[in-house]
């Protein structure tokens, strides 16, 4: 009895231990954890755009004369950094990361996407084209809008010399930021595009992924940014190749709050702009000479604006359905109206005006569109940018075309009135280059922009 | 028998008659040297006489035959009843105890330790200490009474219970809990009080290392109570009621202030955005009424009057009047215990029913059974089982809980008319709208906070079951074998049941209704309640076995234990909402989760709420432990103890998963020797321990992880996962180390007795988190980022100061803790980081300071033309707050007041006891730190309606500077200006206060003259307590409770009052 009580226990403890000890610990603590190794796991990652494809910048829209602010509501808004952002202040124009700022976002979503890139080499994923492919997008989308954000605009002569973007090319965060030349910054989001291209699907299941549509059109938007017309008409066409359906205007309800909806017929890749400070709820306004340039007869009139009892004027024609969150991303009249400015700049007339004209066709009501023409190519480029303007705006895209339109000579000069205060910003001041968050500059050690 | 007693208490000697003398000595049995402070008693307890240095005593009774028990720490009792009178002295002979050791033991929850013999430092509260107090729960009666153990309110708006101030920086603050044996997983409030025997604390290495890495922050063991042969029964019962919280702590605003700031923002059309809005968002009366007249909807004589009453309506009177009620809380216990030599059992039952300010009730049943068997020399057994169901219902809506915009409501909300009816309140959009859109189809779209709690119910139950068993057996003389299993089952139900009346269903279904041009609705989300289960299953099983040894010869005396414990807990939870509940038939409806549809009033895109999800969480550890103490001589004792933890934590390396623990300590019985002066200290021990401990904090792992959402994308259809975990290649083992001194003493009479401690504990590598450049994509990381020290003294004095008719029993707790980061591996931490947002603390790393340090910008005062707050930039005055606030102000150049957590912290309970009446009163004590206090933040003002009482003593024109630090209104929203006021030297109090925390009357009835049959009532206690009566001093001149300082909606507890009873028969 003794002996067989006390065997039993020494056995007990002994199986307990030597036995099921690594077994019993080979169970894993959370069914929903995991470490990304297989294909689906990194899918799922770049799936989740609230932290890759949203939260593109603000601060240039917030810049530029896509909308005005009352006075009342410029007094009204909390923090003075974004006050200041409105008065193209030279510094303290971000809040700071605590409170979250464009430079956040942009760079978190550089790291996931590095982040896809550095798995598939790690745990060596077969496979892997497609979600690869869609991870260089992303970053290629995600340079490019910090860099008509934070750099000064594009230049051939002087991209060398001028300050790009601090590239991170892993996820290792002991790396240190380093900003490299503006040539630098563009070559590699026109690498990164170029290698996606062969390995992405035409299209995806859904626009919330990048396909090989939005990565040739991200090329012609690089290259138009660039003024390389022939590259970014190049690329325009082959993305019209896959996608060219345009939404017939006469077929929204205009009595809808917002008619065009999400996920429309238009959109190449379903990324969205940060929703804060100025541009917030209901009190960006639309300029008055801005709404005025619209014909009675151009449906975007009713689309796109919405006139308020005391006459102020919101704009509603936010390509994904709501208020907040402006489509930053592609759609496909974007890419009719990068064909035909690039048609126009390289001397044909008529091409460009055809793609123009189809784009505009399903503005108008049906039957009122008497097609545009032009008698020479100065004429016609003329007609395509105020038609780009009307068409383009708060798509997070007037600030990048102010930059490179003044730095072709366009001259042109931005004011804005706060409080009986007049404030200007001449063409291509330094300040076209906002300043990069004082936190960053602090924290990193990288250099701020000249003011 | 009783006579005695009575005498006694008296006054002894004062009125003798038919008194015999009794003397005798005292000796130990092994030696046969003279034992002093030897304490010989009635069977009652009542203390007749102590021992002197020689072992002698003497005593006076009138009873011819009284039956005496004689103790000391260490010794088995020994009871006699004399045959008196006496022939020759009594000679008595004391055996130390091994075995016997319950009533004088600490337990660590592997063991049960003679105190005599333990090296480390332990704090016991035993059972009449908690019994004086009342309330549902354990844990304040704890913290009221154990010594180094308190309530830290400082840090943020979460009360951490804390054992000697703070060990980690990242990691878990909270110490662990032990109930008997296993580490407690589920709500501690399940713990009835009534059924603790006694408390350990275990406050240093040598204590607490046996429980591995879990034991950081200190370990609290509670050990319930046992049976005993013969049997016994206790019950008890008690009525608490509290008033209805006044609600004056709260600093909110004036309604009239609040108006007038309204009308002037209206003026400069800071509204006209909101008004006009295509979202409709909600306006607050004021600005309605202002746009109605406006508009000429209503009269500027009509706008007045309106506004002029509204300005009368103060929302904390109809808080007061129509939501609060007065408290009633009942608990009722009756325990019953008995058997035989062989077995024993106890079995309790007790039920708790509260009734809270709100009406919200709470119902805890508690039912326990334990069992010990004997089965032969060798062989014993314990078994047993505790059942818990407790239930509680949510009330009526306190203050703050009633929201009309963001998390706020204005000061002049009015949600009960004159006769006490419901009134409609804005809430969500803009009330006008709303009935502009009710065109019959859709559902009463109005607001009635007075009503709406009725409809909208919040229910849980909680169902707990702890089986437990253990076998041990004796293999040889002093080597036992035990085995030892516990079961515990937790299961959570939570019901969140939004009725078809109520606000949230009515206002779900109605933003998704669809009006089609014809006027006709269609309703995607059906009429109908909307109702959210939550179901979780927690299920943890322990195993442990164990050697344990214990053998004396001669002068020496082993005694050791090893053994091996498995653990794993399992939860699983799911949590689900139905739509279209129709509380009659408990019909449901469908929802399409796919689409999306616009919002009625918005006209935004959104997917109807999906809240199903499952989730599945098993952790597992299993452990290797070892610990032993060799004393020689009964004088010198030595320990040391060592423990190694694995998991299957998520992401470790195997070669991490074995985390090294290991601790020594020595102890000198100073008062054993023979060159220690006989008189005044009846024993006196050194000791001192050292224990050492590596951590890597299970967050942190060796690869990056991933966290799936437990959802399908909207666009894609497929899974989405976010980052859970970074690897990061530099990380270390975070490391720290303990060191204790320690000297336990009483005098030689046992009429006071003490303890003193110092501790030093030093952390090397601790995890923090990591401001990064943002650049890598990574806001914050856990990395190791600081060295930190932390020392203290804890001060335990218990000493009888009166002891004649009437008796005075005081106890005093005295703590310090003051800590300091010693390294910190950042460079540039930035100035802001160390202000935090609101009156949460950050934690700061600058060398040489607390880890929670209260910083402040420095004040400048107030601009005496505009009001505007001055700060420094630069050593030169500025208003540039953006600088300041930015990276402008360096973290040195930041004002340091000093530690968040109190460095000095305390308690005293004095016993007054005359006759049958005894009274406790307690005090508790908390010094030596500092807390940030809220004031006006005009940009939450304009846009939240959050409010504050220093509007009043704003600055108003030219001299005000003088007279108030409150920054002038500008109208004009400015966070950094509003940051740096909040986060200025000016609104820095110093936290010290002294708390009344109790105070309790017990009358015990004379049950001999009460029943006729006195044997069948051994205790009658009638007993009357005051719980948290309140501040009796604080440092502040504002008038604050430090302790409820957070937040603007913190409602201050009033007192509790108690009547209660307790008997044994």
């Amino acid at each position: 009895m003794k002996k067989a009580l006390w065997t039993t226990l020494c056995l007990l403890i002994a199986t307990l231990f030597f036995a099921g000890c690594s077994r019993f610990l080979e169970e894993k603590s959370d069914l929903k954890l995991t470490t990304p190794e297989t294909l689906e796991d990194n899918q799922a990652i770049l799936d989740r755009i609230s932290d890759v494809l949203t939260n593109f910048a603000l601060s240039g829209m917030s810049s530029s004369d896509d909308f005005y602010l009352t006075d009342a509501d410029y007094a009204g808004l909390g923090y003075d950094e974004d006050k200041r952002l409105y008065t193209w202040q030279p510094d303290y124009v971000s809040t700071n990361q605590a409170i979250g700022n464009d430079w956040l976002y942009c760079y978190r979503a550089i790291f996931i996407a590095n982040s896809v890139m550095y798995n598939i080499e790690t745990y060596n994923i077969p496979n892997a084209d497609n979600v690869r492919g869609q991870a260089l997008v992303i970053l290629a989308a995600r340079y490019l809008d910090a860099a008509q954000t934070w750099c000064a605009a594009y230049k051939e002569s002087t991209a060398d010399q001028a300050l790009g973007l601090p590239l991170r090319l892993d996820p290792d965060m002991n790396t240190p930021s380093i900003r490299s030349t503006l040539r630098e910054t563009y070559a590699q989001i026109i690498r990164d595009l170029k290698e996606a291209i062969p390995l992405l699907p035409p299209k995806q299941v859904a626009v919330s992924r990048p396909s090989k549509a939005a990565a040739l059109a991200y090329l012609a938007r690089v290259y138009l940014v660039m003024g390389d017309y022939e590259n970014s008409l190049n690329y325009s066409l082959q993305a019209l190749e896959i996608q060219n359906t345009l939404m017939d205007f006469n077929t929204l309800n205009i009595n809808d709050s917002y008619p065009i909806k999400d996920l429309n017929a238009e959109v190449i890749l379903r990324a969205s702009m940060r929703t804060s400070g100025p541009s917030r709820g209901a009190t960006a306004k639309v300029p008055q000479s801005l709404y005025a340039t619209y014909s009675p007869n151009d449906l975007r009139k009713a689309v796109f604006f919405r006139v308020n009892a005391d006459q102020t004027i919101l704009f509603r024609g936010n390509y994904t359905g709501n208020l907040s969150g402006k489509l930053v991303g592609l759609a496909v009249d974007e890419v009719y109206l990068m064909a035909a400015e690039c048609y126009a700049r390289s001397g044909n007339t008529t091409e460009a005006m055809t793609y123009l004209n189809a784009l505009l066709q399903t503005r108008w009501k049906t039957g009122t569109y008497a097609p545009m023409t032009a008698t020479n190519s100065q004429e016609a480029l003329a007609v395509i940018l105020n038609e780009r303007r009307k068409e383009l705006l708060f798509r997070g895209l007037r600030w990048m075309d102010l930059k490179r339109y003044n730095r072709d000579g366009a001259n042109i000069v931005l004011t804005r009135t706060v409080l009986g205060q007049t404030y200007t910003l001449q063409p291509n001041d330094l300040r076209y280059a906002i300043a990069i968050p004082e936190d960053i500059v602090e924290l990193s050690g990288i250099k701020q922009n000249p003011r | 028998m009783k006579q005695i007693l009575i005498l006694t208490l008296i006054g002894a000697g004062a009125l003798c008659w038919a008194q015999q003398n009794v003397t005798g000595q005292i000796a130990d049995q092994r030696d046969g040297k003279p034992l002093r402070g030897v304490t010989i008693a009635t069977k009652n307890s009542v203390v007749l006489a102590t021992s002197d240095a020689q072992g002698r005593f003497s005593f006076a009774t009138s009873d011819p035959a009284p039956e005496i028990v004689i103790t000391k720490k260490g010794y088995s009792v020994h009871r006699i009843t004399l045959a008196l009178p006496l022939a020759e002295p009594l000679q008595i002979l004391l055996s130390e105890s091994v075995m016997d050791i319950e009533e004088i033991s600490l337990s660590t929850g592997y063991q049960k330790l003679p105190k005599e013999r333990n090296t480390g430092a332990f704090s016991s509260v035993k059972k009449d200490q908690i019994e004086k107090q009342v309330g549902t729960g354990i844990i304040e009666r704890i913290a009221n009474t154990a010594n180094g153990v308190t309530i830290e309110r400082g840090i943020s708006g979460e009360p951490q219970l804390m054992v000697r101030g703070i060990s980690t920086i990242n990691g878990p603050k909270a110490p662990l809990i032990v109930v008997d044996d296993f580490p407690y997983e589920g709500s501690i409030n399940n713990i009835n009080p009534n059924i603790v025997e006694s408390v350990t604390v275990l406050k240093d290495a040598a204590a607490s290392s046996i429980w591995g890495a879990r034991a950081a922050n200190g370990v609290i063991v509670i050990t319930t109570k046992k049976g005993k042969a013969g049997m016994q029964a206790e019950f008890m019962a008690t009525t608490t009621l509290t008033d209805k919280p006044n609600l004056n702590n709260i600093p909110a605003m004036s309604s009239s202030d609040f108006i007038e700031v309204e009308r002037e923002l209206f003026k400069r059309d800071f509204y006209a955005s909101e008004i006009n809005s295509p979202s409709h968002p909600v306006l607050s009366p004021v600005v309605d009424l202002l746009q109605q007249e406006k508009t000429g909807m209503i009269s500027a004589d009509e706008l007045e009057n309106r506004l002029n009453y509204l300005k009368t309506v103060d929302a904390k009177e109809q808080f007061r009047k129509y939501m609060y009620q007065p408290a009633e809380n009942r608990q009722y216990f009756l325990n019953l215990n008995g058997g035989s030599s062989q077995h024993t059992w106890i079995a309790s039952l007790g039920y708790d029913d509260n009734t809270g300010n709100l009406g919200e009730t709470y119902q805890r049943t508690t039912a326990r059974l334990q069992n010990r068997w004997k089965a032969s020399d060798r062989f014993s057994m314990v078994f047993g089982g505790q059942f818990t169901d407790s239930e509680s219902a949510s009330g009526k809506t306190g203050f703050g809980n009633i929201v009309m915009k963001y998390a706020t409501a204005v000061p002049y909300m009015q949600f009960a008319d004159a006769n006490g009816n419901p009134l409609t309140v804005a809430k969500t959009y803009n009330q006008r709208y709303k009935e502009s859109l009710n065109n019959g189809g859709l559902l009463d779209w109005n607001y009635y906070p007075l009503t709406n709690w009725k409809y909208d119910r919040a229910e849980s139950r909680l169902q707990e079951i702890i089986l437990n068993s253990g076998i041990t057996y004796r293999i040889l003389n002093g080597l036992e074998a035990e085995v030892k299993y516990q079961y515990q089952r937790q299961q959570a139900d939570d019901l969140n049941d939004h009725g078809k009346n109520s606000y949230y269903a009515r206002n779900y279904v109605n933003s998704f209704a669809q009006i089609a041009e014809d006027e006709s609705i269609r309703f995607v989300v059906p009429k109908g309640g909307i109702r959210d289960y939550y179901e979780s299953l927690t299920e943890v099983n322990n195993l442990r076995g164990q050697l344990n040894y214990n053998k004396t010869w001669g002068r020496h005396l082993v005694s050791a234990l090893a053994g091996s414990e498995m653990r794993e807990a399992k939860t699983d939870s799911k949590s689900q909402r139905y739509y279209g509940v129709d509380e009659n038939n408990l019909n449901t409806g469908a929802v399409d989760y796919v689409n999306p549809y616009p919002m009625l009033v918005t006209g935004f895109e959104e997917y109807i709420q999906k809240s199903e999800s499952i989730g599945g969480r098993n952790t597992r550890f299993v452990s290797l432990f070892a610990n032993g103490a060799y004393t020689f001589d009964h004088k010198y004792t030595v320990s040391g103890s060592i423990r190694r933890d694995a998991s299957n934590l998520f992401g470790l390396r195997t070669n991490d998963q074995w985390n090294p623990f290991w601790s020594a300590g020595a102890a000198w019985e100073v008062a054993k020797e023979n060159f220690f002066p006989a008189g005044f200290l009846g024993s006196l021990k050194l000791r001192g321990s050292y224990g050492f401990n590596g951590n890597i904090d299970p967050a942190m792992v060796a690869v990056s992880t991933i966290a799936y959402d437990g959802d399908y994308s909207v666009y894609t259809g497929s899974a989405t996962a976010r980052f859970d975990n970074y690897y990061n290649p530099k990380l270390r083992w975070e490391t720290s180390g303990m060191l204790n001194a320690g000297l336990d003493f009483a005098t030689d009479n046992n009429r006071l007795t003490g303890s003193v401690d110092y501790f030093r504990k030093k952390g090397k590598d601790l995890f923090g988190p990591q401001l990064l450049d943002y650049t890598t994509g990574i806001g914050y990381m856990l990395t190791n980022i600081a060295e930190t020290e932390g020392s203290g003294f804890d001060v335990h004095l218990n000493g009888l100061l009166i002891n004649s008719g009437l008796k005075w029993q005081s106890v005093l707790n005295f703590s310090t803790f003051k800590d300091k980061v010693v390294n910190y591996y950042l460079q540039d931490p930035m100035a802001n980081q160390f202000i935090g947002n609101g009156s949460n603390v950050p934690i700061s790393g600058i060398a040489g300071r607390p880890v929670y340090s209260i910083f402040a910008y420095r004040w400048g005062g107030l601009n005496p033309e505009t009001g505007d707050p001055i700060g420094y930039l630069n050593g030169e005055q500025s208003q540039d707050y953006n600088a300041i606030t930015g990276t402008g102000t360096k973290a040195e150049e930041l004002e340091y007041f000093g530690s968040a957590i109190p460095t000095v912290y305390g308690s005293s309970i004095n016993t007054f006891t005359y006759q049958n009446f005894s009274l406790d009163v307690a005090i508790a004590y908390k010094l030596g730190y500092f807390f940030r206090r809220s004031s006006i933040h005009y940009s939450k003002l304009y846009d939240s309606w959050v409010g504050h009482k220093d509007f009043e003593v704003r600055w108003q024109k030219p001299g005000d500077e003088n007279v108030t630090d409150v920054p002038s209104n500008t109208f004009n929203s400015n966070n950094n200006r509003d940051f740096f006021y909040n986060g200025s030297s000016v609104l820095v109090e110093k936290g010290d206060h002294i708390r009344l925390q109790y105070i309790t009357l017990n009358y015990r009835l004379d049950t001999a003259s009460l029943f006729a049959n006195s044997k069948s009532m051994q205790e009658v206690n009638l007993f009357f307590n005051v719980t948290n009566p309140g501040i009796l001093w604080r440092a502040n001149k504002k008038g604050i409770d430090p302790d409820y300082q957070f937040g603007t909606n913190t409602v201050r507890t009033p007192a509790a009052f108690t009547i209660g009873l307790r008997t044994q028969f």
